[in-house]
């Protein structure tokens, strides 16, 4: 069977893991600094969508990003 | 001699000439396509025309498909190999790379180098969004101004309550609602909680609750306009015509070549009916389907190349599932491709999703996919790659919305119920996927301005660019001396234009949005909070 990872392109799968690995750390400073529990802020941002949650974690989010991809 | 002459009819160049007359110019538009008011159905070579129904107008519309850090290279990875491989393979070549000819591999290989510079990608991405927006602002200042004519809203099927997108990961939802909320574009939010309780999604319940549900992130609701973009081009041609443009449209009118005097400087256009034609201006629109042999001899040779798009039609949706759904987009990746019985590598899986209304109240569902390499024109290619990719897009409808699809007989146009509605579209790609911005100085001390060509962003950016263009015509026009620097007179103005993008804030879709709705005649709607809403 053919599949991306044979043909030799990046694994979606890996990509979107830094990508959580980056979340999750945005999501656990701006749960540390608001005092707020990790697990509900970031179901919030994750399962919810919470404008005002994703607000929080913006530019963290953004910077942990640059740093995994 | 006219003052202007526009070189195509396609969305950008209508409205570069609307622009452009409106400014005071005399204006003549020249383009191969026929007059689309005399003709029907007519064959046109024109991605205005060969699509299907609405066009979107978002901040994120037309963005470049190039490696960089942001969501779309987490969505499709490996999307800088999509143009080194054939479909078989996974990517977007509708043939391997060594079938090529040597315009179609120059091209490849310009796209190859504009992919191994990241940083650059990222400048552009952002310089889209901020042209993007400006341009959304010139959408709504137009179309609040026209339809004053009650007609009109609904003859463009203007949908003006925003775009939904929904995505198929959660990490990717909570990624664009990020990106979009720094251009301060979000309306609402909704987790696949919310979209699974929301009458407004209803169609979407299989996408939402199958055994292997295609949209497991969830979905957004940001500012922009849909409108039918053919229905708007017959409006425009007779408001052209009442604003003194003189249009000259048919094969007859087709350009051919740029003549030169011996300094190198333009004098004329050639067309395929053997007249010549000046002016002290030139803009031309040249899209995908621009013979390259016309732009020999400028910066824009060998930068246009095409990318098909194919359309499936549900039709009698409105029996399946009741109330027509808002135009949106579903991203999804890259999924694998099953033909045949042999499973091939993975295509993206993006659809836009759209009801058309037919005269009887009764609507079909159109959606569109497929990311088909095709080269230049004239387009050459196997129909393998077709049928590849639409089985790929077949696989994702029949998951978002539990319908089966018989490709076999929707193809041969024996299928009831679902059929293809054009043979598809194709879009206008350029190696970094920036728009062309080509200038060469004229014998009359006027510039012939290439622009256009990127992918399905003109539209969106078209008002911007007219904008542009009208304002450098007219630099050019009062300069007292010979300007000399006329690539950096043109970005200056294009970078001056997008500079207030930075100061739209959430507030000022809201007021937009409200003086069309009432432009229209619609009750106005509240300003959203800045918390989730799924009422909106």
């Amino acid at each position: 069977m053919n599949t991306n990872a044979a043909a030799g392109a990046p694994d979606r799968d890996l990509t979107l893991q830094v990508l959580m690995i980056a979340l999750d750390k945005a999501v656990a400073m701006a749960a540390e600094a608001q005092g707020v529990s990790f697990g509900e802020l970031r179901h919030q941002v994750v399962y919810e969508g919470t404008i005002e949650a994703t607000s929080q974690i913006a530019v963290i989010f953004s910077d942990e990003r640059e740093k995994g991809l | 001699m006219s003052q202007l002459i526009v070189v195509g009819s396609g969305i950008a160049g209508l409205i570069a000439a609307y622009q452009a007359a409106q400014a005071g110019y005399s204006v003549e538009v020249l383009s191969k396509s026929p007059d689309p008011r005399r003709l029907t159905p007519a064959k046109f070579e024109s991605s205005t025309y060969d699509g299907f129904i609405n066009r979107y107008l978002t901040a994120t519309e037309g963005h470049d498909y190039l490696e960089k850090k942001g969501y779309v290279t987490a969505m499709y990875p490996g999307i800088a190999e999509d143009f080194q491989r054939d479909l078989t393979k996974g990517g977007w070549l509708a043939q391997p790379m060594d079938a090529w000819d040597s315009e179609a591999q120059s091209w490849l290989s310009a796209r190859s180098r504009a992919n191994q510079n990241p940083a650059a990608s990222e400048a552009l991405f952002q310089e889209y969004l901020d042209e993007n927006r400006m341009s959304m602002t010139l959408w709504y200042d137009f179309f609040c101004q026209q339809v004053q004519d009650p007609t009109l809203a609904g003859r463009f099927s203007l949908h003006q309550l925003g775009i939904d997108r929904f995505y198929d990961h959660p990490t990717l939802f909570a990624q664009a609602l990020i990106a979009q909320q720094q251009c301060e574009v979000v309306k609402a939010s909704y987790g696949c909680e919310a979209l699974r309780s929301d009458a407004d999604f209803g169609i979407y319940h299989a996408g939402l609750n199958h055994d292997n549900p295609f949209i497991q992130g969830g979905g957004l609701t940001i500012y922009g306009l849909a409108f039918d973009v053919k229905a708007f081009c017959l409006w425009l041609l007779d408001k052209l015509e009442s604003l003194n443009v003189t249009l000259k449209l048919g094969a007859e009118f087709a350009i051919t070549a740029i003549e030169r005097d011996d300094a190198g400087k333009v004098i004329e256009l050639l067309s395929a009916g053997g007249q010549r034609y000046s002016a002290h201006h030139y803009l031309m629109h040249p899209g995908a389907f621009c013979p390259n042999a016309v732009l020999t001899g400028t910066k824009a040779d060998n930068q246009l190349a095409g990318v098909k798009g194919l359309w499936l039609r549900i039709k009698n949706a409105q029996e399946l599932w009741g109330e027509p759904p808002r135009p949106n987009k579903i991203h999804g990746g890259k999924n694998q491709i099953t033909m045949g019985g042999i499973q091939y590598p993975a295509q993206i899986a993006d659809l836009n999703c759209m009801p058309q209304l037919l005269p009887d109240g009764r609507w079909d569902l159109i959606v569109g996919s497929g990311y088909v390499f095709i080269g230049s024109y004239p387009f050459t290619h196997s129909t393998q790659a077709d049928r590849l990719a639409l089985t790929a897009f077949a696989n994702v409808v029949e998951r978002v919305y539990d319908v089966e699809i018989d490709l076999d007989r929707v193809v041969a146009g024996d299928d009831d119920r679902i059929d293809l509605p054009s043979s598809g579209c194709v879009r206008s790609f350029t190696p970094d996927d920036r728009e062309l911005r080509v200038i060469e100085p004229t014998a009359s001390n006027g510039v012939l301005l290439i622009e256009g060509g990127g992918n399905t962003g003109t539209t969106t950016k078209a008002f911007f660019c007219a904008k542009v263009a009208t304002e450098f015509l007219n630099t050019i026009d009062t300069s007292i001396t010979r300007r000399d620097d006329l690539s950096d007179c043109y970005e200056q103005i294009r970078s001056q234009l997008r500079q207030n993008a930075a100061l739209m804030k959430q507030s000022h879709w809201h007021q937009l949005e409200s003086r069309l709705n009432n432009a229209c005649g619609f009750a106005d709607r509240p300003m959203p909070s800045n918390a989730t809403s799924s009422t909106l």
